[in-house]
Formats: C-alpha cells, sequence, structure tokens
C-alpha cells in the first residue's frame, strides 16, 4: 500500500472527490432552491383549475352543499399530484366544506400554515367568500432531493472508478509504469537482488531514473562476467567457487527479472467495451418487451428471453471456438473486430422495429462481447508466464467487475434521460472507443506459440464420470449462472419496471451484485483457503444464494425485498466463486488419466457459459407460467437443493485429496 | 348559440358555392377540376352539412354541389333519381333513413331499377343501417353505399346515466311495433347483469289501427315511477320522439330524472341529461368516407359504416334544480351545461 502509484491514485482520486463533493452540493443546493417556487408554481395551477371548476359549478346555480361527488374528486387530484398533503373547500369562517388529505385527516384541521400552502379564492360573480387551499407535502421535496443526492453520490462513485480506469490507462504504460519500475528496482536492490530489470520504455524523470540504475547495474553484470572469464581462463577453482557464491547471493550474471509488461495494455479497451454492454443492463428486457410481438403458443415472457438468449448462446459457443483464431490473426485485431461488431450491433439495436432485428442485433453483439472478451484473455496469457498469470487475470477481471459495477446505474440515468435507443448509440460508440482504444494501446504483435485446444473433448468422459467434479460443474458452477443471468439480467430489469420503477433505479438495483462481490470475494478466497474448506464454501454459497430469492416473501412489489433478494445472490456468490474455481483445478488434476487442467477449465467454462444462456429461458418459461415472486422461489429453491446435493455427494464420497490446498492457479 | 353557428356555417357555404370552383381546384393539386355531389337533405340545411362541407375544405377537395331538399317526405325523392341518372355527379349525399333508403333502396330490394347502384351514395344520421335494410353488414357495406351513424352506443349512454347517478332501476317506455326500439330495450335486458341494476318496461298503448297512441302516458311513467325507477332512459324511438312535451313533464311530476338519446330530447324534450352525437362531428365523419371514395383510394364497398368515437354529454341545469339532482363535478369540465 505505500507504492508510490498506489498514494499517487488516492491523491487523485481525493482531489476529485473533494471537487465532485463540492459539485454536488452546489447542485442540490441549486435543486432545492428551484425545486420549492416550481412546487408552489404547480400547486397554484392545481388549485386554480380547481378553484375555477367549482366557481363554474357555482355559477350555474349548484349550491355550494349540492357539489356532487367534490371529495371523490378532490382525492383523485391528490392521488395524482404526490406532491400534495391535502386539498380543501373552506367557506369564509375557515370551516372545511369538503376535502381530501394523505395520512391523518387531522393534519388538514391544524393546518394552517401559510408557507406550505397555497389559497386561490373562488371567484363567483356576487359569490361568497370560499376558498380553495392546497397542502405541500414537506416531505416530497425532501424526498426529490434525497433520491437526487442518491443519483449524485452514484455518479460521484462511478466518476471516481472510473477516473481510476483512466488514471490507469493514461500513466499506465508511461509514468506509472516508470514509478513502478524505480520502485522494483530499489526493492529488488534493497533485498540484495542484483538481478537486471526488463527496461523501461519511458521518457520521464522516474524512466531516466529507472535507465541510470540499469545502467549501474549493467556495469556491474558485465564486470562480473568479465572477472568471471578471467577466473574460468585462470583455471582459479577457489576465486570461481567465491564468484559463484556472490552469484548466488546476489544474483549477478542471471538473466532478467520478468514482469508483467503490457497486461495493462488491454485493461483500457476491454472496460471500455464492457462497460457498453452493461450500459443495457437495467432496460434491455423492457425495451425486447417494448418490440415484441405476440407469438402464438408462446408466453410473452418467454418471447422477451429469446434475444436474451441469443447473445448468451453466441457467447458461449463461440468462445471455445475463438482462442485459436485470435491466436492466429492477433490479439488486438481480433480485438478491433469484436469492438467493431459490438459497434455495429448496438446501434443496430437503437434502430431495429421488431424482434427479429433485435435478436440479430444481440447476436452481432454477442459475436462481438466473444471476441474482446477472448482476445483481451489471450492477451493476458501471451503477456505472462506462469507466475504472472494470477495477477494478469486479476487485473482482467477486475476490469470486467468494474465494468459491471458502474455500467447499469449509468446506463439506467442515460435511458431515463436520453431513451433507450440514444443509450444503445452510446454503447455503440463506447464500442468505438474500445477500438481506437486498443489501437493505440496495444502491441500490434504478439502472437505466440500456440498452445493447443483449450478443450479436449475427449476429457469429458472423465470429468462426468467423477461425480465430485461433475456435482460440482453441475450442480454449482451451472445453476450459479442461471441464477445470476436470469435474476440480475431477466427477472430483476422486467419487475423493477413493473412496479413503476425508473431505470435509474433499476441500474442502482443492479449495482448491489457487483458491489458485493467486489468487496467480499477476496475475505472470503482468503478464508476459504485458510480454513482448507473450499468444498464446504462453495455449498454454503449456493445455499445463501438460492435461499435469499425467498426475500420476496415479504412482497415481490416492492423495491426492498428486491433489493435484499440481490444482495443476498452477491453474498453467496462471493462465498463460492473463488473457492469453486479452485476446486475445479484440484478435482480436475485428482482425476485419473492423463486429463490437462487447461482442459478441466476449459470445460468449466463451458458449462458456466451454458448456464449463462439457461438463464434467460428457465427465467422466461417460468415467468410466463408464474409471476415474478413464484419463479424466483422456484429458481432459487432449485439452486440451494442442488447446493445441498452436492454437499450430500461430496460427503459420501470424501476423498483426502479433496482437502489439499491448492496451488492457486486461476486462469 | 347554435343558431348562430349554423348561420355561419350558412353564410361560408353560400360564399363558398358562388366562388369555389377556382378557388378551390387551384388549392387542389392534382384535382383538375372539381368533383360533383349531388346532395339530399331532408329538412333543409343543418349542421351535418357545415360540417361535411368544412371537412371536404379542410382536406382541400374542392367540390360542386347539387342541392335538392326532400321537404321532409319521400314523394319527391323517385324524381331524385332521375335527375342524378341525368347529371351524373361523382357522389350523392343523403340525410337520414327515409331519403337514403329512397335513393339506395333496400340492399336486397328485388327491383334494383328504381334505384342509384352505379353512383357511390355516402349518408349520414342514418340511426340503424343493418335494421333499415340499407346493407346487410355494417363493417363490410358490400355495395355502393357507406356512411355515418349518429346513435350512441346503448351502453356508452347507460354508463354516461350510471356516472350522473348510479342506476339502481332503470325505466323505459317504447313503441312495440319500432323494431329499432325493440332491439335497443334488449340490448339494454343484456346489460342488468353486467352493470347490475334492474329494468322496468312499458310500452306505449296501441290504437286500433295498431299503432301507438299518446293516451296514458302520464299512467305508464307513474307506474314506472311506482315500481321503483330511479332513471328514465328515453331511447331514439321515433314515436316517444314525437311525444317528450309529455313524457318529461310527466317524470318531472314523479321527480324521475330523464337521460335522452337524442338532442332533441333534452334542447326541446326537457330531459335532465343526453349523451349525443353533435351533428357537426357526424357530417366530418360522412365526408371523411366521401374523401376516401372520391380519391378512390377503398372500394366504397370496404368502407367500413361507423358511429363517432367521441360524444357530447348536455345537462340541463333548471331540470336538475328542480329535481334537486346536480351532476358530479368533474362532469362539468366536459359536459354542456343549458341553463335557461
Amino acid at each position: 500500500m505505500n507504492s508510490l502509484r498506489v498514494r499517487l491514485s488516492i491523491t487523485v482520486l481525493a482531489v476529485l472527490i473533494v471537487a465532485l463533493v463540492f459539485l454536488s452540493f452546489q447542485t442540490a443546493e441549486r435543486a432545492q432552491s428551484v425545486l420549492q417556487p416550481e412546487l408552489e408554481r404547480k400547486a397554484a395551477t392545481v388549485a386554480g383549475s380547481t378553484a375555477s371548476l367549482i366557481g363554474r359549478a357555482l355559477e350555474l346555480g349548484v349550491p355550494l352543499d349540492r357539489l356532487q361527488g367534490l371529495d371523490a374528486y378532490l382525492q383523485r387530484i391528490l392521488a395524482g399530484n404526490p406532491d400534495l398533503s391535502y386539498i380543501a373547500l373552506r367557506d369564509a369562517g375557515g370551516a372545511t366544506l369538503y376535502q381530501a388529505a394523505t395520512g391523518d385527516a387531522a393534519k388538514v384541521a391544524t393546518a394552517v400554515d401559510p408557507t406550505h400552502s397555497v389559497s386561490v379564492p373562488i371567484s363567483v360573480q356576487g359569490g361568497g367568500q370560499e376558498t380553495l387551499v392546497v397542502g405541500l407535502d414537506p416531505a416530497y421535496a425532501r424526498q426529490v432531493v434525497s433520491t437526487l443526492w442518491i443519483d449524485l453520490v452514484i455518479v460521484m462513485f462511478v466518476t471516481a472508478v472510473v477516473a481510476l480506469e483512466l488514471v490507469y490507462v493514461g500513466f499506465g504504460a508511461g509514468l506509472y509504469g516508470a514509478i513502478e519500475g524505480v520502485e522494483r528496482r530499489l526493492k529488488t536492490i534493497r533485498k540484495g537482488d542484483l538481478r537486471l530489470h526488463p527496461p523501461v520504455d519511458a521518457g520521464s524523470e522516474f524512466g531516466g531514473f529507472a535507465r541510470s540504475l540499469d545502467d549501474r547495474l549493467g556495469q556491474l553484470h558485465s564486470t562480473y562476467t568479465s572477472l568471471r572469464n578471467n577466473v574460468v581462463e585462470r583455471g582459479d577453482q577457489i576465486s570461481q567457487q567465491a564468484l559463484d557464491m556472490m552469484r548466488g547471493r546476489f544474483g549477478l550474471g542471471e538473466g532478467v527479472i520478468a514482469a508483467p509488461a503490457q497486461v495493462i495494455a488491454m485493461r483500457a479497451p476491454l472496460f471500455v467495451f464492457m462497460l457498453a454492454e452493461e450500459l443495457t443492463r437495467p432496460f434491455l428486457p423492457v425495451y425486447i418487451r417494448s418490440l415484441a410481438t405476440p407469438i402464438a403458443g408462446l408466453s410473452p415472457e418467454f418471447v422477451i428471453s429469446l434475444p436474451m438468449m441469443t447473445f448468451l448462446i453466441v457467447v458461449a459457443l463461440s468462445q471455445p471456438l475463438l482462442g485459436n483464431v485470435t491466436e492466429r490473426i492477433g490479439r488486438r485485431n481480433c480485438l478491433m473486430a469484436g469492438a467493431l461488431l459490438g459497434l455495429i450491433g448496438y446501434c443496430a439495436s437503437a434502430f431495429v422495429g421488431d424482434l427479429i432485428g433485435l435478436t440479430a442485433a444481440r447476436a452481432v453483439s454477442g459475436l462481438g462481447f466473444a471476441l474482446v472478451f477472448v482476445s483481451a484473455q489471450g492477451f493476458v496469457i501471451d503477456s505472462t508466464d506462469i507466475r504472472q498469470r494470477s495477477s494478469g487475470m486479476a487485473m482482467f477481471i477486475s476490469a470486467i467487475l468494474v465494468a459491471g459495477l458502474c455500467g447499469p446505474p449509468i446506463g439506467g440515468i442515460l435511458a431515463d434521460r436520453i431513451g433507450i435507443p440514444g443509450t444503445f448509440v452510446i454503447a455503440g460508440l463506447f464500442a468505438l472507443c474500445s477500438l481506437v482504444l486498443a489501437w493505440f494501446c496495444m502491441p500490434a504483435t504478439g502472437s505466440r506459440t500456440s498452445q493447443g485446444p483449450a478443450i479436449r473433448w475427449r476429457d469429458f468422459g472423465p470429468i462426468i464420470s467423477s461425480p465430485p467434479l461433475a456435482g460440482l460443474l453441475f450442480l454449482c458452477a451451472m445453476p450459479a449462472k442461471i441464477i445470476l443471468v436470469a435474476f440480475c439480467f431477466f427477472l430483476v430489469p422486467l419487475q423493477m419496471e413493473n412496479i413503476g420503477a425508473t431505470q435509474a433505479t433499476t441500474g442502482r438495483m443492479l449495482m448491489i451484485y457487483p458491489i458485493a462481490m467486489v468487496l467480499l470475494v477476496p475475505f472470503f478466497a482468503s478464508l476459504a483457503d485458510r480454513w482448507s474448506m473450499r468444498a464446504p464454501f462453495v455449498a454454503l454459497g449456493g445455499l445463501v444464494a438460492g435461499v435469499s430469492a425467498f426475500a420476496v416473501f415479504l412482497g415481490g412489489a416492492h423495491i426492498l425485498p428486491i433489493a435484499l433478494m440481490l444482495l443476498g445472490l452477491g453474498l453467496g456468490q462471493a462465498i463460492s466463486i473463488a473457492p469453486l474455481s479452485g476446486l475445479v483445478g484440484e478435482m480436475g488434476r485428482a482425476l485419473p488419466g492423463n486429463v490437462s487442467e487447461n482442459s478441466v477449465y476449459g470445460i468449466f467454462r463451458l458449462v458456466e457459459r451454458t448456464g449463462n444462456a439457461l438463464g434467460p429461458l428457465v427465467g422466461g418459461v417460468l415467468l410466463g407460467i408464474y409471476g415474478f415472486s413464484t419463479t424466483v422461489m422456484i429458481i432459487g429453491g432449485g439452486m440451494a437443493l442442488c447446493a445441498l446435493l452436492f454437499f450430500a455427494v461430496l460427503g459420501s464420497r470424501r476423498q483426502p485429496k479433496l482437502e489439499l490446498p491448492a496451488t492457486g492457479r486461476r486462469p | 348559440m347554435i343558431r348562430r353557428r349554423a348561420f355561419l356555417g350558412m353564410a361560408a357555404g353560400s360564399v363558398a358555392g358562388v366562388l369555389s370552383p377556382g378557388i378551390a381546384a387551384a388549392q387542389s393539386g392534382g384535382q383538375t377540376k372539381p368533383y360533383r355531389i349531388y346532395r339530399i337533405t331532408y329538412r333543409g340545411r343543418t349542421e351535418v352539412e357545415d360540417g361535411f362541407d368544412d371537412y371536404l375544405a379542410s382536406n382541400g377537395i374542392a367540390v360542386e354541389f347539387i342541392e335538392r331538399d326532400a321537404e321532409r317526405g319521400v314523394a319527391k325523392l323517385p324524381g331524385f333519381v332521375d335527375e342524378i341518372r341525368e347529371v351524373k355527379p361523382d357522389l350523392v349525399y343523403t340525410w337520414g333513413t327515409p331519403v337514403t333508403l329512397g335513393i339506395a333502396g333496400r340492399y336486397d330490394a328485388p327491383d334494383k331499377a328504381k334505384f342509384i347502384t352505379d353512383i357511390p351514395i355516402v349518408f349520414a344520421l342514418v340511426a340503424s343501417p343493418v335494421a333499415a335494410g340499407l346493407v346487410a353488414d355494417r363493417m363490410v357495406p358490400n355495395r355502393n353505399l357507406t356512411g355515418a351513424v349518429h346513435v350512441v352506443p346503448t351502453d356508452t349512454q347507460l354508463r354516461a346515466m350510471h356516472s350522473y347517478r348510479p342506476i339502481t332501476k332503470l325505466g323505459v317506455l317504447y313503441t312495440a311495433t319500432e323494431q329499432n326500439s325493440v332491439s335497443i330495450v334488449q340490448e339494454v335486458r343484456d346489460l342488468q347483469k353486467p352493470m347490475n341494476f334492474s329494468l322496468i318496461e312499458r310500452q306505449f298503448r296501441a290504437g286500433a289501427d295498431g299503432r301507438p297512441v299518446a293516451d296514458g302516458i302520464e299512467e305508464l311513467v307513474a307506474e314506472i315511477k311506482h315500481e321503483g325507477a330511479n332513471w328514465l332512459y328515453l331511447l331514439p324511438d321515433t314515436f316517444l320522439g314525437t311525444q317528450y312535451n309529455r313524457v318529461t313533464p310527466a317524470a318531472m311530476a314523479q321527480s324521475l330524472p330523464t337521460f335522452g338519446a337524442a338532442e332533441l330530447a333534452i334542447r326541446q324534450g326537457g330531459a335532465l341529461v343526453a349523451l349525443i352525437s353533435r351533428y357537426y362531428s357526424v357530417g366530418q365523419l360522412a365526408a371523411s368516407k366521401a374523401v376516401k371514395i372520391l380519391r378512390k383510394e377503398t372500394p366504397v364497398g370496404e368502407i367500413p359504416i361507423e358511429t363517432l368515437k367521441r360524444f357530447s354529454l348536455i345537462i340541463n341545469m333548471p331540470v336538475a334544480k328542480k329535481l334537486d339532482l346536480y351532476p358530479p363535478i368533474d362532469m362539468l369540465n366536459y359536459a354542456e351545461v343549458l341553463t335557461g
């Protein structure tokens, strides 16, 4: 944590956040000052039109005590104007003749507060002194401002995270690379490790400093080499031994220390592209529903799931095949091709008029998504050796997670402001941006020796016939993806629309899962490893995720139970996701025969992606028959049962190997 | 109010009549010369014709009218048929059921020679074209005729009545020999269950020749009231239309509110409320059909005969005062209120 890079990032963020907090306060204050007069104006308009209607009735000769249905009429006005607390017709003496009030009617009797009410006289020629009084609900203004604050905080959060990404991107290969290079050199030298480092490619002060360090180390190495050559020529065994000891102690004459040099180059294009896809999360099912036309024999909910399923099926099927393609054609070219497909797919999604067109557009986007994903993953594999793979992959995964965190709320706010088609176009522009970033950031070459196919189909046999591994894949990995996609990407956005929530609210809801993941995954991962309890953690996580669905017992038509459900889902999957991945490798190595670990992981990913594609299908079919609450409880109950079953399978065939700590490799 | 609008309409119409060929033809682009419409009214020019003319004008259709009036009878109609054959207009316009039947004939008439079949006819103000035998199917006329119906659907009428004051028992007084009335009463019977009210039916007494007579109207209304009716529905019955001056005072004497289905029932007949189609709007609807025919967009036989989607609610405030039965206040937002 004391790295200069981290401290610089924190400083940049702190400055940014101070500025944002200041701006947010200004915005909220401005909103408040505009809001109150605006609400008063609106109340005056409502009062005016109601007063003129009453005036017309009196003018037509309807007696004051015969204003039929006025109470009900006032009640309807209140129902249509949440910013009003009461509306009443009073006579000259202030006695209430007709009224409607929210909450307790007692408020009306006592309410004489002129700051929160608007009075309009009933003007009738030669008429009495009646007035219509409209009361403003102070809670409404408070609620508007607090909703605004939620938006502001989310914008602040997202801006901070995106800024951090930009800092990475902007400084990654340059200044930060140089700073890290210098820090690495100083750290190794302090430890007495005098090995050479890969050159720092930057022009800053830090770059120069790193290079001068490299020069001195280089001189030291060449001095050592000539000294050793001399000694070998002389055949001085004792001196040679001494030099060898020095070599062992200080690493003199050793090669270059490897470092994850270029992994960061793929982060920007990957992040921006994933952000494009995540933007569509809160409204995609709603958008599909608006385009959907009934298909005979299929429930509307099932029809809605089709374009989503198409996307995920394209992703699931193409990913295993694209690995080799991107290797041959080059990761950068493929990533750019994927971004281009994304651009086409998102823009087409904005303009298609029907379900078929949207399905085709989503299929194109899906292929683009798969290409970008596989290319970026391949790029990480290319630019890291086996020891750096984990940290490279962490960078890959964190880019996706951060995008998943920021995309939905931004997408929701955008959809509320500029509409869904406009947001699709913006997603397309993000894809274009990803293309440009790939062009600038990623090295043009970088193809490496082929590593062979990731999945060997003949390896399926031993995996299926191993009950624990099969259980892990089909009782844990696959249901985990089904429940995630069905809940987060399908059922919740549709239900939120049904209960009248804005897209922005839906976007915020969809942040719950990634936040839980980001915060809790590292914690549970280390806990599971430390206690050597990966399998129980996997089962427990599945159980928690599944049981969370029953939060809708508290009311599936309310936001809080749905939020609780998503929180439970996030918690459950945070418990299980890392142990699950580790357990796959662990169990794979325990398989008889020569099933490669690569192959086991390949099959694991394929099973997961199949679960992804099944998610909307399962959600759509059940939703059409049972409605939201029952559907989530069926899926959640199924997930929980699978987790218990997995635990039972393990318990019945407990093997000592299962408890071995893993070597911690996670592709 | 009405008189003024009618006057203005007529003035505009006559000015257009003098100037229209030149000016209107210049406006209408592709149209080389004005269309000729042979127009037969029943009782002189009404607001229906105003709506008809205005609609054509605002759609840039130049027309030249040959105006004829049946003078409240059918005697002149055969002469009109001959004249139409002679002048060969582009379209024939007919007002009301008697005129339309006299010019177009029943769809199943054995001798079509007496009627116009080769020139398209657009009618207005026909209450029930199917019952009158003009067409077999309103949606697909399947002959050289279409038009606009002015009657408000029965369920719409009852819903309006219900929102003024919930119907518990509904009284109807109609002519047993009028097919149109019998079918409306059947519709009302069918609405009892869904709208949760009961029906009290009375028929006008019949004279020796079987025709309805006005004798005993007061007793019939009193019977309806005594059986517990809280509304009397003045359905569009032709004989009833001639007896408003006896029916509504009788109802008033019993404090029984009346709901009219025809404009006359409230403007002259003293009903409390009425839901009606405005003549002007009916004229516009008929003109929209005429435009389709003149522009040859759709074959005449495929242009559905339609009624309006929006109607006018009229409240008679002096009657409301006498009955101490005032309208729900939000009705004043859209109703026309008669005050004098």
